[in-house]
């Protein structure tokens, strides 16, 4: 069948995660949680992390009960109806997603590197580079994004170090923020932006084992929410709260404040290929979770033929929006409410159903290989 | 009388009135629509032709049976007792031959191909069908030669031979003299003539390599790779003898692959001289050379070697299975072979390393590889391969680790100018200015001050010069070449600066991407990265240094979705596995404990984790320090 993805190991799995929850660094998200959470935004960035912690050992949980993938495991515990809603809410996700990436994406290459060009093609051309990403398949995703990995986050962490003399450490306090009740709040309410931290779980088939999915989904939740948080600290530290709210894009802004000297400044522009790298594979990978999961549902035997029509379909919604105002509200509305509510709720719901069916004893215990 | 008048009339009588050509038409190939596709023997003779051939055969036969009644009859008038085991003879070749004449068998081997035949027992009847076989009179390379074997009764025989293609000194001593003068000596008084074959194989052939063969198929395939086919009348079967003696080039220095350090041998045309070359060099007995035959017209040898006790049997199946599945005509070189074997033909990325270094064969086969040489070609190739494997060189292993690492980091740098310096100087110069410090763009804006194109045409300009001057410093024939080529590229680059057609800054870009790309040591590397920098300057000049992530980015996927023989293309780091520190960076030898990962080994283990057992042993001299 040509929807199975191949074997995938621990790096791959790491890749796959952490480039999932990586893109957003560079686009409006460090701002609105500093908006957000003022002073408190970098640990508040690592209290939502742990709602992904606690999905994680559930859907271990769940897969040695019920192994198998997203729908095969809905099936089997929810039934066929279960499977199709609980399918169906992936695929809004992962489409979502894409859309919302692209877009900004595609806002972020005018607004810094292109401004000449039309803002349709720009679209076109991140969709078309993205579904040539997924027609190569995950393996391919996955382990050219293992590879580009290093770079990406040494690219981000040069960034972060040259930025050394404008350091203000005052700018981090009061380090609560609004306060622990609020920061902890707004921690757990934006948890949904770590939806990607579950992205295993849809493939949990091509990996080599539970053991394999959990510390792969750990790892690269951990580095992720690692490089978010250190980012936004230095962007406080760097900008401040009251104009570190107010950027649009807070990698760019702190990439064009780099000066060594007259022969290394203005580096912004060279860092475009870092983060249209990262951003491409992010909605490539998007991508192609909705259409597997499509393939899935719909019981289809290929899954590339459907790639063109969902990038399609993708570069569409992603030019719904009437502008970039709108759709940096709509991320964070979407991120903080819809996909926190699907991250808590099938969570939850697949949780209960594997305890209760592994209790009523009509599942019986498969064993796994790390049993 | 042809006055001034007449002749002026006359010539302009031959200008202005047209008058059809003295001369015969020219010649144009005709496009025959109507030509039936014959497909790999998929023909049938048409039934008059079958009818034809049956009844030339029996008349073969019949004059057979004359000649052997009048021999016979000649014998017994003689009244000689001794004539009587001969006669025996006779009569016997009689009734072996009209086996063949059987309503059934004559009807088979009327409708067969020529070369689907089997060897006749009737001499006449072989001579027919080497006859159509070779195309004889016209083709004048074949030679049959008639000879008499002295036996009691003497016995007709042929041998037949590729001219240029047999040692005719082996000829001469090792078949044609002993056959001709000691074989009645050697032959048993009571043989029969079932063994008279086997008897001249045992007793008269003193060639190194005889065989035989009962149908026309193997008779052919050892004729045209230069063996000697002797034909016995009355034996239904051939007798094939070793004569290869085709001028080959012998062993010669490398010169693709030359090295400071290591062997200075490379190979040759000859398919058994360069699997000897391996065999000289990897003394094993676990080596193992399967030859395989490949084209359905060419039947050109193909020899697969590998380490029997190393090498992973699935991995040697496939690549078996893969040559076998090979249906084409013509086999003429391995880069076609490798084609059509290959897991991405389509890809330009190569798939196999291609060397012509017997010593760089071996060290792969030692790590559980698996090579394949085509007879007629002086390369080998190695598989399967990763990315990496091309930014190895032969001689890495004769360096020191830090040294081979330096060099390979090198490589990979090149690689990387090659591919991307021409793109980002054109994404910088048209979107990006400000990434540049003020005073190189200031220095950037003089120098193009006066140029009249876009950086693009510039850069496509000097890009398409620089091609021209390397394609056609390859194609002139020797030290002219390289001197053409540095003279060309000197006397271009200067001209079209002074001309003001292209910035000096372009002519280093180029002069540096170009030189960067000879430093990748594979040939096939080397020209897929200067394909695809020129689909990076359409997506620079597009879109910037947006469009080189772009394509930096597909590139990258394209790499790690493609498979060498099964093989990850970008193993040993992605997927990530053991590398055995023999990937970008190099370990000390006496450090390469392990085989490659990846290939999946026999024998996963090299060394011991000492190797350098001296190490722990206490030296025989010198004073201990306390």
């Amino acid at each position: 069948m040509s929807y199975q993805t191949g074997r995938m190991g621990i790096a791959e799995g790491i890749a796959l995660v952490f480039i999932m929850l990586f893109p957003r660094i560079f686009l409006t998200a460090p701002a609105n949680a500093v908006a957000a959470s003022t002073t408190a935004a970098w640990w508040v960035v690592i209290v939502s992390g742990l709602p992904i912690f606690l999905a994680i050992f559930a859907w271990a949980y769940i897969l040695r009960q019920t192994p198998g993938d997203l729908f095969s495991v809905s099936e089997k515990l929810l039934g066929r109806a279960g499977a199709w809603l609980v399918t169906i809410t992936g695929i809004s996700v992962a489409f979502i997603d894409a859309a919302l990436i692209l877009r900004q994406f595609a806002e972020n290459t005018l607004l810094t590197a292109l401004p000449q060009l039309e803002f349709s093609f720009v679209v076109g051309w991140y969709a078309f580079i993205a579904a040539l990403g997924a027609i190569l398949g995950l393996e391919a995703l996955a382990r050219g994004t293992y590879l580009l990995l290093p770079m990406s986050i040494m690219g981000l962490i040069l960034v972060l170090l040259l930025l050394a003399p404008y350091y203000d450490i005052y700018n981090l306090t009061p380090w609560r923020g609004y306060g622990y009740v609020p920061s902890l709040q707004s921690g757990i309410h934006r948890s949904g932006i770590n939806i990607g931290g579950l992205i295993l779980v849809i493939f949990s088939p091509a990996m080599q084992n539970i053991k394999t999915f959990k510390w792969a989904s750990i790892f690269g939740v951990m580095l992720g929410t690692f490089i978010k948080a250190v980012s936004i600290l230095v962007f406080i530290m760097v900008f401040g709260v009251a104009t570190a709210s107010e950027k649009t894009l807070p990698f760019f802004e702190m990439a064009r404040l780099v000066y060594i000297n007259r022969y290394f400044q203005r580096i912004e522009a060279l860092f475009i290929i870092l983060w249209v790298i990262v951003g491409v594979l992010g909605i490539a990978l998007s991508l192609y979770v909705g259409t597997y999961l499509l393939t899935r549902l719909l019981k289809l035997p290929a899954l590339q033929p459907l790639i063109p029509l969902s990038a399609y379909i993708v570069a569409q919604l992603a030019m719904l929006p009437p502008d970039i105002a709108t759709v940096i509200r709509l991320d964070n509305f979407i991120v903080s409410n819809f996909f926190t509510l699907v991250l808590f709720i099938i969570t939850l719901l697949l949780l209960a159903a594997a305890i209760v069916k592994a209790k009523k004893g009509r599942l019986p215990h498969v064993p796994s290989f790390d049993d | 009388m042809e006055t001034i008048f007449s002749k002026s009339f006359n010539n302009l009588k031959k200008m202005l009135v047209y008058t059809p050509s003295s001369t015969p038409p020219p010649f144009v190939l005709d496009d025959k629509s109507d030509k039936t596709h014959d497909q790999f023997g998929l023909h049938s003779k048409p039934a008059l032709e079958k009818t034809s051939e049956q009844l030339q055969m029996l008349l073969r036969q019949a004059k057979q049976v004359k000649e052997v009644l009048e021999t016979v009859s000649m014998k017994l008038k003689s009244d000689q007792v001794t004539n009587i085991p001969q006669i025996k003879a006779l009569l016997k070749k009689l009734s072996e031959s009209s086996a063949e004449v059987s309503p059934v068998r004559l009807a088979y081997d009327a409708a067969s191909l020529t070369e689907d035949r089997k060897v006749s027992a009737v001499l006449s009847e072989n001579f027919a069908i080497l006859e159509k076989l070779y195309k004889l009179p016209h083709n004048k390379d074949i030679v049959i030669r008639n000879l008499m074997l002295p036996l009691s009764p003497p016995v007709k025989a042929h041998i037949v031979f590729l001219d240029g293609m047999v040692d005719s000194k082996i000829l001469n001593l090792a078949i044609l003299q002993p056959l001709m003068f000691f074989s009645a000596d050697h032959m048993q008084a009571n043989s029969s003539k079932n063994n008279l074959t086997d008897q001249l194989i045992e007793a008269c052939l003193p060639a190194n390599q005889v065989n035989k063969a009962v149908d026309y198929k193997s008779v052919q395939h050892g004729i045209n790779s230069g063996d000697t086919a002797l034909f016995i009348d009355g034996i239904p079967e051939a007798v094939l003898i070793n004569t290869k003696g085709m001028v080959r080039r012998g062993v010669d220095k490398p010169m693709t692959e030359q090295t400071v350090r290591g062997s200075q041998a490379a190979f040759s045309e000859g398919l058994r001289i360069n699997t000897a070359l391996i065999r000289a060099t990897l003394k094993s007995s676990d080596l193992v050379t399967e030859i395989l035959s490949i084209g359905k017209r060419t039947n050109t040898s193909c020899a697969i070697m590998y380490i029997d006790s190393l090498a992973n049997p699935i991995l040697v199946a496939e690549i078996r299975r893969r040559l076998k599945g090979v249906t084409t005509d013509f086999m003429g070189d391995i880069g076609s072979l490798q084609q059509f074997i290959e897991d991405h033909p389509g890809n330009l990325f190569p798939q196999a390393l291609s060397t012509e270094r017997p010593d760089r064969v071996c060290v792969h086969l030692a790590e559980g590889r698996i090579a394949f040489i085509l007879d007629g070609i002086p390369f080998a190739h190695i598989v399967p391969v990763s990315f990496f494997t091309f930014f190895h060189s032969a001689e890495d292993f004769s360096f020191k680790a830090i040294a081979s690492t330096g060099l390979r980091i090198l490589r990979i740098v090149a690689a990387f100018i090659t591919l991307l310096l021409p793109s980002l100087y054109l994404a910088i110069n048209y979107f990006h200015q400000e990434a540049l410090p003020t005073e190189i763009t200031l220095a950037v804006a003089g120098a193009r001050e006066r140029v009249p194109f876009p950086a693009f045409i510039e850069i496509i300009l000097m890009e398409f010069s620089f091609e021209l001057i390397r394609e056609g410093g390859l194609r002139i024939p020797g030290i002219l070449g390289s001197t053409i080529g540095i003279v060309g590229a000197l006397i271009l680059g200067q001209a079209a600066v002074t001309a003001n057609i292209v910035s000096p800054i372009v002519v280093i870009i180029i002069a540096l991407a170009g030189l960067a790309s000879f430093a990748i040591p594979d040939f096939q590397m080397a020209l897929a990265f200067r394909t695809i920098r020129f689909l990076f300057l359409l997506l620079a000049a597009g879109l910037g240094l947006v469009g080189v992530a772009f394509g930096l980015l597909l590139l990258v996927l394209l790499l790690c979705s493609m498979k060498s023989f099964g093989v990850p293309y970008m193993i040993p780091i992605a997927p990530r596995v053991e590398g055995n520190l023999d990937v970008v960076v190099r370990g000390p030898v006496f450090h390469q404990e392990e085989r490659p990962d990846g290939l999946n080994t026999q024998d996963d283990m090299r060394q011991p984790a000492i190797s350098r057992e001296w190490k722990m042993e206490n030296p025989s001299g010198g004073s201990k320090k306390p």
